[in-house]
């Protein structure tokens, strides 16, 4: 289908936001540059795995597959391993293009704009930092990010320490809520992911312990209660109490010390699963600079007004996913539609707010 | 700091208070649950117990405990606390209550009252002082060592002299090789210093009490000695909770600024070796040294690297312990638990977790720069019988001049 306007709109950044971005405008008629890093599209949600089990766990991974199929439909420009150098404005301001520069070619590309969207995402937090955690250090201490890499790649028994008894645990909150590492904010995707992922497990391996530590769960929306009831139904251990500490005891296990039922006790651990929390990606603060776009107290990008979540102070520039502010897919697929009716509403001169 | 104490009445008859502390922010997170050295040894208490029996009123139930005597302020269960309590305010906080209901541990009123009546807690008088320091320093004449011209007197009440010198008690009753050592300190480093005949105790045991008032007045009285003498350096001896009183409270309890530095004697060694006072050469111990951090020069105060330096610099083989640093782990003798014999030997029993991480060091000297940690260290290599020896860090620099010295007049 051929674009009906001669608009085109610049995408940052090629993950769940910008495809969706780029599906929305697309169908009504308007042009889309995709704009991306690395040499692969689809960010997170292409390195996360399926979590259905016998039946859909909703996690999402396969909007990625639908989004990219819709996209073939229409002629988007993908231009990978490339970034944004910098924006082109008109004597009174407006956006008119934007420079691309991409890796191996020495001069900047220069591409008419009439809207800029950035939709680079978030980085998974280095849990490396809080040493007594050990992650780096302690063989068994993984994050979700590296759970979700042995799922897709079907290598589950990777986890299991050869014996029927496999013992995993969770801990959430890793670089979530947490003021110490500088994010004191809910990541909010992280319960979900880890419940699921639990889920999975416990399908593929019902014989293995399954343990989440928590702080409070929260898990909210349509899908909260039956995910709870998932959990708790395949013997899903739900723990209060997130360990600050692991160890190696005698027998050269992982070990944690906690409370359970009132009373100090010891844990022994195969695998230790950090969920960690969703970080600013390294993009955002260079492409803040070159933009004008500000940057909240977290360090993802500030949007224009609580009201106007993804329009921003810099004309023509428009956020979408989790680079406003830690999403999980699902938010971020409403997120990402938001923000590209908001493009397709000023761009058609329906609203006139940027 | 804080200046308000856990108003107990007001606790017990209702739930919301303003806290000093920030309690009330605690999510129950139970990371320090699994931080405290304390875990197998009180199976039914945690930090995270604590501080939600004092968020719902109960402060006094703590304050009756034996687990705020059995907590040595060590702070690591709070290390990276998501919501920055401070586990060692909160526990002198509820200290606080049981001093000022007179049920504070026997020895520590005791050393308390007598710090208040002559300003240490032995109760020793300046002239004692005084007579017992020259003796010491007299008894280092039959030590089979040269030492430089002079290094036999030590030096009181010397108005205008670059450093004044406060010592631990210990150093002029329980353990005077101590002092004997710092004294071989200053005299090879030809250090122009002075002590004082009027304060001569760097510790504070009100602040183990959350006694607030009378922990500011021994602070009081040292500053103003300082200044009174003109000295630019406050020296503070290895004491891990002296110094970090002076370094990091000091300026805000009596909200002023320091026209004058305040230094622990490891920092001056360090400096005296980056300057080239002293010349030591390198791996000159031929001995495996590890370093415990103690957790008040380390974790609160943050000096980690200049000690490492030193021991890095004479030893043939320095080991890390793990974890190190502000993640040390106590050697559970600090905050008053060493001298509450009210305890018994508990902490030596308390202390396994030190014990294990020595052990696996396999080094032959564990080094410290407190002289609690030392004491406690000792106690628990003959309670465990581990084949370390344990050694402040002047020490070891004092044994590496004095080796240095050897084998120039050898060659």
């Amino acid at each position: 289908m051929a674009p009906h306007t001669s608009k085109n709109v610049v995408i940052i950044g090629s993950g769940i936001a910008g495809l969706t971005t780029a599906k929305l405008l697309c169908e009504n008629g308007i042009k889309a540059t995709i704009v991306e890093k690395s040499s692969v599209l689809g960010g997170h949600t292409r390195k996360w795995s399926c979590k259905a089990t016998s039946q859909c766990q909703v996690c999402n991974r396969c909007s990625l597959d639908d989004v990219m199929a819709a996209l073939e439909n229409y002629g988007v420009q993908y231009l990978t391993e490339s970034e944004l150098g910098s924006v082109v404005r008109d004597s009174a301001g407006y956006l008119r293009g934007v420079k691309i520069s991409t890796s191996g070619s020495e001069v900047a590309e220069e591409i008419p704009s009439d809207a800029l969207a950035l939709c680079v995402g978030f980085e998974t937090y280095d849990p490396s930092e809080k040493l007594l955690w050990g992650y780096g250090a302690l063989d068994g201490v993984m994050t979700l990010a590296d759970l979700d890499f042995v799922l897709d790649q079907q290598r589950l028994n990777d986890l299991g320490n050869g014996s029927e008894q496999t013992k995993i645990a969770f801990f959430q909150c890793v670089g979530s809520r947490d003021k110490s590492v500088g994010a004191n904010y809910c990541s909010q995707y992280c319960c979900k992911a880890a419940l699921r992922s639990a889920v999975k497990l416990k399908s593929e391996k019902p014989q293995w312990s399954v343990a989440i530590f928590y702080i409070d769960l929260q898990v909210s929306g349509k899908y909260a209660s039956s995910l709870l009831g998932r959990a708790t139904e395949s013997g899903i251990e739900l723990a209060q109490g997130v360990p600050g500490e692991i160890f190696l005891d005698e027998n050269k296990k992982l070990a944690v010390n906690i409370e359970k039922n009132g009373t100090n006790a010891r844990e022994q651990f195969d695998k230790i699963i950090l969920s960690v929390g969703q970080r600013p990606s390294a993009s955002t603060a260079i492409l803040s600079q070159i933009t004008g776009v500000g940057l909240n107290e977290h360090g993802f990008f500030e949007s224009r007004t609580i009201f106007d979540p993804n329009r921003t102070c810099a004309q023509g520039v428009y956020l979408a996913g989790a680079c406003g502010a830690p999403m999980d897919i699902e938010t971020t697929i409403l997120n990402a539609s938001a923000a590209a009716s908001d493009i397709i509403s000023d761009l058609s001169g329906i609203h006139k707010g940027a | 700091m804080s200046n308000t104490k856990i108003d107990n009445e007001k606790m017990e008859s209702s739930s919301v208070n303003i806290n000093p502390i920030n309690i009330e922010d605690c999510m129950l997170c139970g990371q320090c649950i699994s931080r405290c050295f304390l875990h197998s040894g009180y199976p039914d208490m945690n930090p995270r117990r604590l501080i939600r029996k004092v968020a719902l009123g109960k402060a006094q139930e703590m304050a009756d405990s034996e687990f705020i005597w059995a907590c040595t302020l060590c702070g690591r269960c709070t290390t990276d606390c998501p919501k920055d309590l401070k586990m060692d305010a909160i526990i002198r906080e509820v200290r606080g209550i049981a001093w000022t209901q007179d049920k504070a541990p026997a020895r520590i009123k005791e050393g308390i009252e007598k710090g208040k009546e002559f300003g240490n807690n032995v109760g020793m008088d300046g002239e004692e002082f005084v007579d017992t320091i020259q003796w010491l320093a007299e008894e280092l004449e039959d030590e089979d060592i040269e030492l430089p011209e002079g290094a036999l007197e030590i030096p009181f009440d010397i108005t205008d002299a670059e450093i004044f010198y406060v010592p631990n008690p210990r150093e002029y009753t329980s353990n005077p090789n101590m002092f004997q050592t710092y004294a071989k300190f200053f005299a090879y480093t030809g250090a122009n210093w002075t002590m004082s005949s009027k304060v001569f105790d760097i510790t504070n045991w009100p602040y183990y009490m959350g006694d607030q008032q009378d922990a500011e007045e021994l602070i009081r009285r040292m500053v103003d000695e300082t200044r009174n003498l003109g000295a630019k350096i406050l020296l503070s001896t290895e004491c891990g909770h002296g110094f970090k009183i002076l370094r990091k409270d000091a300026e805000n309890w009596l909200n002023e600024k320091f026209d004058f530095e305040v230094l622990s004697i490891v920092e001056l060694a360090h400096r005296y070796w980056k300057q080239g006072i002293i010349k030591l050469s390198e791996g000159i111990l031929d001995k495996k040294i590890t370093y415990h951090d103690p957790c008040n020069v380390g974790r609160k105060v943050g000096v980690f690297e200049g000690p490492r330096e030193l021991l890095k610099h004479v030893s043939s083989n320095f080991v890390e312990m793990w974890p190190n640093r502000r993640h040390s782990i106590c050697c559970g003798g600090g905050g008053s638990v060493g001298q509450n014999s009210d305890m018994g030997t508990k902490r030596l029993e308390h202390a396994i977790y030190k014990r294990d991480q020595i052990l696996r060091t396999g080094a032959d000297v564990v080094a410290t720069s407190c002289q609690n940690c030392l004491a406690q260290l000792n106690d628990l290599q003959s309670r465990y019988e581990m084949p370390v020896e344990i050694k402040s860090v002047i020490e070891l620099v004092v044994e590496a001049i004095e080796l240095e010295h050897e084998q120039l007049h050898e060659d």
